[in-house]
């Protein structure tokens, strides 16, 4: 069981991505130590490190935050159609239109991405410039490596921009649900299957019948005895 | 230097492993119950469960009405009840108290249409009715939680008379404060489409959450374990952390799309002008006693958006409690429960 459950987690992409990062951050660190300093060297390794931890922040971001996975994802077009086009009919120019949207988005969050990454690799940079007054330490490097990106993550995320962004992966995600709805909506009409509609219709009427219920009862004087309240006589 | 790499390296690739392995095993221990203690179903209406907490042995009950906890849509209420050592519920019965719990269920495809009416009218006020018939009680003592907060304040402010005394915790009510990362995101979402789509996964919010603060949420908190795996009880209790997060029911599309709209784009709440039904929710009909607990590094609820709650109530008897420490830290760190659920039973037994 313990072995099956090691599979999966290697399997899953986020932790993955995440294994991934964390091995190329230790590599960019263990070069980072191995430099002292002061020394010449410094400056020229610091550079690379802030280029290789912009990298590695971006590369994480595009493959594992929520905004670029699968959660806010298009849905899936009907079963052994390559073409949208095709499976969808005549919704098919808004499928294709929305999907373009969603590839748009993106390209606007990779944007976003790109701005974290560097932020929080300079801020970690002019941190580590800083003259140290101990031998480093790797728990406290990596503690200070996520408060710096953290750092820039909010200020991009508190952004206007980030937050239309937002809005428009979750708006274009929620329109072609919408039209994958549609679309089984009158596969099922036409098979002869109740919809989503009449039962929505349906479940709709029943909540209404109680609610009118409930408000003839409340309207209607009990007959049964009052509940004795605590500490009334 | 380079020992210390080595050592980290190789504790990553085998850390996830045993994580797995032990999230697996708490998994399946934890399949029913919502939390660790013994609790009884007393109520059902559709998906929506009232659970009564046997009273802890030896524990000498206190003169006090029970106290319901209306915990939110959003995730399950069993991190109120993770495990022993943390559990906010075990602590309340300790302290004497009655405790229920109303479980919102897990809402199905045809209970897209849920309104939050439904929620505060059907499923709150019918959990309220059943423990006032029970008990032979005029009014119940109300604990919201987070979104359920929200809900208490609605329902305490139309059935006045049906709670006894409110506390709130890590409860929004201002939902446009300065730092309110989910409200700046929230602001132009479509909710007509939000409705249209049918419910919202659970997985989706669930990474709605974690976009907050994605560093801290899916990566620093992994590394952590890296001083916790030799301790099976804290990968233990972190495996339980995990399924809990994880573990985030769909949204009902209707009443989703009316939080959204109504909180977070249109502030009705403060601004006096949310209707339940026919019924207007005026905060100022609150004149019960009220303690407000929150928390001030709270990057879900900000302490801005809880603490707003005392320029809206016309209580005479109005408390507030600020805690160092995390939305989650609230549920779940030993002090903070230790604080807490005192406080809470403290100032339900002095009143």
């Amino acid at each position: 069981m313990t072995q099956d459950a090691g599979e999966r987690f290697a399997r899953d992409p986020a932790m993955s991505a995440f294994v991934a990062g964390m091995e190329r951050w230790a590599a960019l660190m263990q070069a980072f130590a191995r430099t002292p300093p002061g020394s010449p060297e410094f400056q020229k390794t610091l550079l690379s490190l802030q280029e290789g931890l912009a990298a590695q922040l971006d590369a994480w971001l595009r493959t594992s935050h929520p905004f670029t996975g699968l959660q806010f994802g298009p849905p899936v077009t009907p079963a052994g159609s390559a073409d949208p086009a095709r499976a969808f009919g005549p919704d098919a120019a808004r499928i294709a239109c929305l999907l373009g949207q969603w590839v748009q988005l993106q390209g606007q969050f990779a944007a976003h991405w790109d701005t974290i990454g560097r932020a929080a690799a300079g801020k970690f940079g002019a941190q580590l410039a800083r003259p140290a007054s101990g031998a480093p330490d790797l728990r406290k490097l990596y503690d200070l490596w996520i408060d710096c990106a953290e750092e820039a993550y909010a200020q991009t995320a508190h952004s206007d921009a980030f937050a239309r962004s937002v809005a428009e992966l979750v708006n274009t995600a929620l329109s072609l649900q919408i039209e994958g709805r549609k679309y089984l909506q009158q596969w099922a009409r036409a098979v002869g299957v109740p919809t989503r509609e009449e039962i929505d219709a349906l479940t709709d009427r029943i909540n209404e019948l109680e609610s009118r219920a409930r408000g003839t009862a409340r309207a209607t004087p009990s007959r049964k005895r009052q509940p004795r309240v605590k500490g009334k006589r | 230097m380079t020992s210390e790499f080595e050592q980290f390296e190789s504790l990553w690739h085998s850390i996830g492993r045993r994580i797995s392995g032990i999230g697996t095993q708490v998994g399946a221990q934890h399949q029913a119950s919502p939390g660790c203690s013994a609790a009884e179903v007393v109520w059902r209406k559709d998906k929506a469960a009232l659970y009564r907490y046997l009273p802890l042995p030896s524990v000498k009950r206190a003169r006090t009405p029970p106290l319901l906890i209306c915990y939110a849509l959003v995730n399950r209420p069993d991190v109120l009840d993770l495990e022993p050592e943390r559990s906010l519920v075990r602590r309340l019965l300790a302290a004497g108290l009655t405790v229920y719990l109303l479980d919102w269920g897990r809402p199905a495809e045809s209970d897209r249409s849920l309104r939050l009416e439904d929620y505060i009218e059907r499923y709150l006020d019918g959990a309220v009715g059943h423990l006032l018939r029970t008990h032979r009680i005029a009014a119940v003592n109300l604990l919201g939680v987070c979104q359920g907060g929200t809900f208490s304040l609605c329902y305490c402010a139309v059935h006045p008379k049906r709670v006894r005394r409110l506390v709130t915790m890590v409860t929004p009510v201002d939902f446009q404060t300065a730092g309110d990362l989910l409200s700046k995101w929230a602001r132009h979402i479509d909710t007509e489409a939000v409705q249209q789509a049918g419910n919202l996964s659970g997985a989706s919010l669930t990474g709605l959450f974690l976009a907050l603060r994605p560093f801290r949420l899916m990566q620093q908190k992994y590394v952590d374990l890296l001083d916790a795996h030799a301790n099976p009880a804290a990968l233990e209790t972190f495996c339980r952390m995990e399924r809990w997060i994880f573990d985030s029911p769909d949204q009902a599309a209707y009443a989703l799309g009316e939080f959204v709209r109504w909180f977070y784009q249109e502030n009705r709440l403060i601004r006096g002008t949310l209707q339940l039904g026919r019924r207007r929710v005026d905060l100022g009909r609150i004149r019960q006693p009220v303690l407000n607990i929150y928390a001030d590094r709270d990057h879900i609820v900000p302490a801005a958006a809880s603490a707003a709650l005392r320029q809206h109530l016309r209580t005479r008897d109005y408390s507030e409690m600020r805690i160092e420490t995390g939305h989650i830290g609230m549920y779940v760190s030993r002090h903070c429960q230790h604080t807490v659920a005192t406080s809470i039973a403290d100032w339900l037994l002095r009143r």
